[in-house]
């Protein structure tokens, strides 16, 4: 009862099922929301800021390991996941605008690509990591070598092994913390999206609401803007 | 959160919506900022290398946060937060970073390192026993005090002459460690 009652306060006004009774207009409810998300989006920076602040101090003791471990790592592959991220930011981007015009059909198809572009992203990243667990260049107290797989190009242009370079594991440390963490947020964004996918399925966003997908972009831009510092720091540290 | 009327995104008439060709030039940016910074890194520009890399990174970010993010067009908020995020990451990075590039400054004899080499214990060396924090105070065999409480100098928990211990174990004979 009270429910119809609180309805009928606002009488003649025109008020959309989308609208929560709190708010007074679609456009409060859609920037409270949105301010919402930013204060989320910036606990996000502020976590990864920490990882951030370990790499610049563990290089600024080591300058020498990065220069060196970063070569282990597979540019041909993180630069192929450069592009795949910031493909999948474009169309989330599309996906977005697509809701504001209330184009459901182009919603699900720029929300498709971009899943499936995420998980194209995880799938490099499998093949780097399973990689990385064969040759055990893992982090820390796993981390063990393997004396003839473990090897990289150095600029020299020989051949050496991860084992020659002290403190090695310091590098792979912080590398599988950072992209772990990172992929992890990939994984999150893949559900969010998949689920915004079901929701356009049924034709429930258009210009007056698109509040989840507007949300939900903002999160995978910044999963994406984290990569586009993470990718140079840790793959091109030096590659003359 | 006051609608302002020259930029606001969701006013009476609708949501700002943005011409595709805005789009299709930040991905072109992004992709060519993508193809700069691998060419730049294969360069020895000696000390410009690092702050190029980083200008790159940060003109990309600046295009996905302003154009994708739509931080040009929507309320000011939202745009002064994300600049104040960064502005305490900055304080975050400067003052903790503070510590390790200023030692030297403190301690002006810069060739005598903080830990000396003897001294050092690599974890990684250590067995899974002697990484037990716990294991200085509670011991592994009971009531044998001497051989479980104290370690592997035989001194007990917290006494405070086992810094000098480990000076004469280093200065003496070689054992299997440096770092007793």
């Amino acid at each position: 009862m009270s429910a119809e009652i609180s309805h009928s306060d606002h009488g003649d006004h025109d008020h959309p099922d989308f609208l929560a009774h709190h708010f007074d207009t679609p456009k409060q409810q859609y920037e409270s929301a949105k301010f919402g998300m930013w204060l989320f989006l910036l606990t996000e920076m502020l976590m990864f800021s920490g990882l951030f602040l370990a790499y610049v101090a563990f290089r600024y003791w080591h300058p020498e390991l990065f220069v060196h471990a970063s070569r282990m790592l597979d540019l041909k592959m993180g630069t192929v996941n450069t592009v795949v991220l910031i493909t999948s930011s474009f169309t989330m981007a599309l996906a977005v605008r697509a809701a504001q015009m209330s184009n459901q059909r182009m919603q699900i198809i720029h929300l498709t690509l971009t899943f499936l572009f995420a998980g194209a992203f995880m799938v490099v990243k499998y093949f780097e990591y399973s990689h990385k667990i064969h040759v055990g260049t893992l982090p820390g107290v796993f981390f063990h070598p393997d004396p003839v797989n473990a090897t990289f190009l150095g600029a020299d242009g020989l051949m050496h092994n991860i084992a020659e370079i002290p403190n090695a594991r310091i590098f792979f440390g912080i590398y599988f913390i950072m992209t772990g963490l990172h992929g992890f947020h990939v994984l999150c964004g893949m559900g969010v999206i998949g689920w915004l996918i079901w929701r356009a399925c049924k034709n429930e966003f258009c210009a007056e609401y698109y509040t989840p997908v507007e949300n939900v972009g903002l999160y995978w831009h910044i999963v994406d803007l984290i990569w586009i510092f993470l990718y140079p720091l840790l793959y091109l540290v030096d590659r003359t | 959160m006051m609608s302002q009327h020259e930029n606001s995104s969701q006013d009476h008439e609708g949501p700002h919506i943005v011409p595709m060709w805005l789009y299709w030039g930040v991905f072109i940016g992004l992709l060519f900022g993508t193809t700069i910074t691998v060419l730049a890194a294969t360069v020895d520009l000696g000390p410009i290398n690092i702050p190029l890399m980083l200008a790159i990174a940060t003109f990309k970010a600046s295009l996905v946060a302003l154009f994708f993010m739509h931080l040009i067009w929507d309320d000011k908020l939202n745009l002064i937060l994300f600049i104040s995020a960064i502005g305490f990451i900055v304080i975050f990075f400067v003052f903790t970073m503070l510590d390790p590039m200023t030692r030297g400054a403190v301690d002006p004899d810069v060739e005598r390192e903080i830990v000396p080499e003897q001294y050092r214990i690599n974890i990684f060396d250590l067995s899974e026993e002697e990484l037990d924090p716990l294991r200085p105070y509670i011991g592994h065999h009971g009531d044998e005090i001497h051989h479980g409480a104290a370690g592997r100098d035989g001194k007990q928990p917290g006494d405070l002459n086992h810094v000098k211990t480990v000076q004469d174990d280093a200065d003496g004979e070689d054992h299997d460690r440096h770092d007793h």
